[in-house]
């Protein structure tokens, strides 16, 4: 692990609606930075991805609301409920925003919440920032990354 | 006391000053004429009948006449008549003497008039009626006292009058009702009040009646009262009929109220889901628009390349609308946080935004200072947003664009002298995705004013236009003033 891109980012992408992840798939090539999607088609599916320990380890979730079996504001509070402060950052995406359900998704933990853009080069650069945001770099402890991470509003990590 | 003396004749030899005032008031001397001149009608053949009768009779005459005098008037008499006799025995002239009782009888017939009356008046009340002495016993009823009496069973309809009334009331004075009663009616007995009225249910096994019963003092001299009880159930079944009504209308209001709640919650959700289902594959359509033209572009030509491009710019709109039609759907919640907003200052902020947004344009703007109403900031501060956001799109071809923000009472109005409408839309103007316009050039979501209006409607308040083709346009704000 001495290259800075020793590591491609493993993203895991909760998301029932099939065009989404392929676009979701699409815009990700095109950020030109080596990256693993996991994908988890339901609710309860993609909460026990993001419990279980997998490796590598999941960077950063991108969730969707409107999921099958269990919406994604009830994957947030169970995710942090169960991960505590070893949570990965969980970006809330999703089709049609309020302000009630930004504050709501933020109340319960998610790191960021956006509306899914609707053209694929504004798709393509808020998926850059994003990456550029979580992205672990090689050359620094990972706890130090998830210190520079913004803030959650949570206890600092130990 | 009137004295004539008149001879055998009738030819009047003496009549003393209150006979001459009373007979011709005193014009001339009566002596020398005949006594039965001096009145007229059938007064004429009766005093002149009475005149032979006292001649020839041996003893005095009484008689109690009625008679019209010379000069008008009918008069009542007390009269005596006798026959003055001469040395010979035989009479020779009569004496009358009379007291003038007309005034007496007038009083009397007049009494009797006012008590007929009276009786009447009372036989014909609606109301049952009893007059009570000072010590409550009942002294006098009416016909319909008697009738009720009747009616509902009294054994002697008759031995009403005498019985003692109040004491009746005291004795049954199970409950705190009849005590009351017994209470007011010996208040106004003692004089220690004028009047006491009471309403009171008294229904009977075949129908719900109510009474009004109500006590009067006679006098201020405390010897008696008055007691009237009436039927009010006809007021009284009204009353309730009214009262029925209203409780089932409150009803009828509250379940027409909720339904009309439960079909409102179910359209905005239903406007909620389809924007958001709406939007997936919009997006998608989108997306793959905007890969094709990147990927593929080169193997269309010019016609195909631009016809993807209104494939996806039709997308794009179709997204704004449905950003519109569920923030409209928004606007219907929510409670709103009324407090005094300062438009004048919102507007500033809304024309600053638009001038950042298109600083090509070059725009005259006057708002006027301290427009203070009370509303929800946000809210308002999104009416100003369309409304000015408005007039700013629709001047976009003015050379000189001049956009008024003004007082009037209750809020403002925003001009503008851009393209205007017809006053034949103005209605339409307020509609979600109505549009007056054909221009894609100006095209909004159609949403605007839709949610400018729903905002003002929330509030209680009003919004309309008035508008020329060509010649502006203005809008009118106006809120109710808020509560303390």
């Amino acid at each position: 692990m001495s290259t800075p891109t020793s590591r491609p980012l493993h993203i895991l992408l909760v998301e029932d609606n099939e065009d989404d992840v392929a676009i979701t798939r699409i815009a990700l090539t095109r950020l030109d930075v080596p990256v693993i999607l996991s994908v988890a088609e339901t609710g309860p599916s993609g909460l026990a991805k993001i419990c279980s320990d997998s490796e590598p380890p999941v960077d950063l979730v991108l969730l969707d609301i409107n999921l099958p079996l269990m919406n994604g504001l009830d994957v947030l509070t169970h995710a942090t409920e169960a991960r505590g402060s070893r949570c990965m950052p969980i970006l809330v995406l999703s089709t049609s925003s309020t302000t009630e359900e930004t504050s709501e998704a933020m109340r319960r933990g998610a790191s960021a919440y956006h509306s899914k853009p609707f053209r694929l080069d504004e798709y393509t650069a808020l998926l850059r920032e994003i990456v550029d945001t979580y992205a672990p770099r090689s050359d620094s402890p990972r706890e130090t990354e998830r210190e520079k991470r913004p803030d959650r509003g949570r206890e600092p990590p130990r | 006391m009137i004295v004539f003396i008149a001879d055998r004749n009738g030819v009047v030899e003496y009549a003393n000053p209150r006979a001459e005032e009373w007979a011709l008031n005193g014009r001339s001397p009566l002596e020398g004429r005949l006594l039965w001149d001096l009145f007229e009608g059938s007064g004429v053949e009766l005093v002149r009948k009475q005149h032979y009768e006292a001649l020839r009779s041996t003893g005095a005459i009484e008689t109690q006449d009625k008679f019209e005098r010379v000069g008008g008037g009918e008069r009542t008499t007390l009269s005596i008549r006798f026959a003055l006799r001469g040395d010979d025995g035989a009479p020779d002239s009569v004496c009358w003497e009379a007291i003038d009782v007309s005034l007496r009888e007038e009083q009397r017939a007049r009494l009797h008039r006012s008590e007929a009356l009276s009786r009447a008046v009372l036989a014909s009340m609606p109301a049952s009626m009893a007059v009570l002495d000072a010590d409550g016993t009942i002294r006098e009823v009416n016909d319909r006292w008697l009738a009720f009496a009747r009616e509902n069973g009294a054994p002697d309809p008759n031995a009403w009058v005498g019985a003692d009334y109040v004491g009746a009331w005291e004795k049954s004075a199970a409950d705190q009702d009849v005590a009351e009663v017994a209470r007011g009616i010996r208040d106004v007995l003692a004089g220690v009040r004028q009047t006491f009225s009471l309403e009171y249910p008294c229904h009977s096994p075949s129908e719900q009646r109510w009474f009004g019963m109500h006590v009067r003092a006679l006098d201020s001299a405390g010897t008696g009262a008055v007691v009237f009880h009436h039927d009010i159930s006809p007021s009284m079944l009204a009353k309730l009929a009214l009262e029925r009504l209203n409780a089932t209308l409150e009803q009828r209001i509250d379940e027409r109220t909720r339904d009309l709640r439960t079909a409102v919650e179910e359209l905005e959700m239903f406007t909620r889901s389809v924007s958001h289902d709406l939007r997936s594959p919009l997006r998608t359509m989108s997306i793959y628009s905007d890969l094709l033209r990147e990927e593929h572009g080169a193997a269309l030509d010019e016609t195909g390349r631009e016809r993807l491009g209104r494939l996806s710019s039709a997308a794009t709109r179709m997204a704004g609308y449905l950003d519109g039609l569920l923030k409209l759907s928004h606007l219907g919640r929510g409670s709103l946080d009324k407090r005094e907003t300062n438009l004048s200052a919102l507007a500033a902020e809304v024309i600053t935004d638009l001038r950042e947004h298109d600083p090509e344009r070059d725009v005259e703007v006057s708002i006027e200072a301290e427009l203070v109403v009370v509303g929800d900031p946000p809210l308002l501060r999104a009416v100003m947003e369309n409304l000015l956001g408005n007039a700013w799109k629709y001047t976009s071809s003015r050379r000189r664009a001049r956009i008024e923000v003004g007082a009037r009472a209750g809020g403002c109005f925003v001009r503008d002298n851009g393209i205007g409408f017809d006053m034949a839309f103005k209605d339409r103007l307020f509609m979600p995705f109505q549009r007056l316009h054909e221009s894609l050039a100006i095209a909004g979501d159609g949403l605007g004013l839709a949610a400018a209006k729903r905002i003002v409607d929330r509030h209680g308040g009003r919004l309309w236009a008035e508008g020329r083709p060509d010649m502006g346009a203005t809008f009118y704000l106006e809120l109710p003033p808020g509560a303390s």
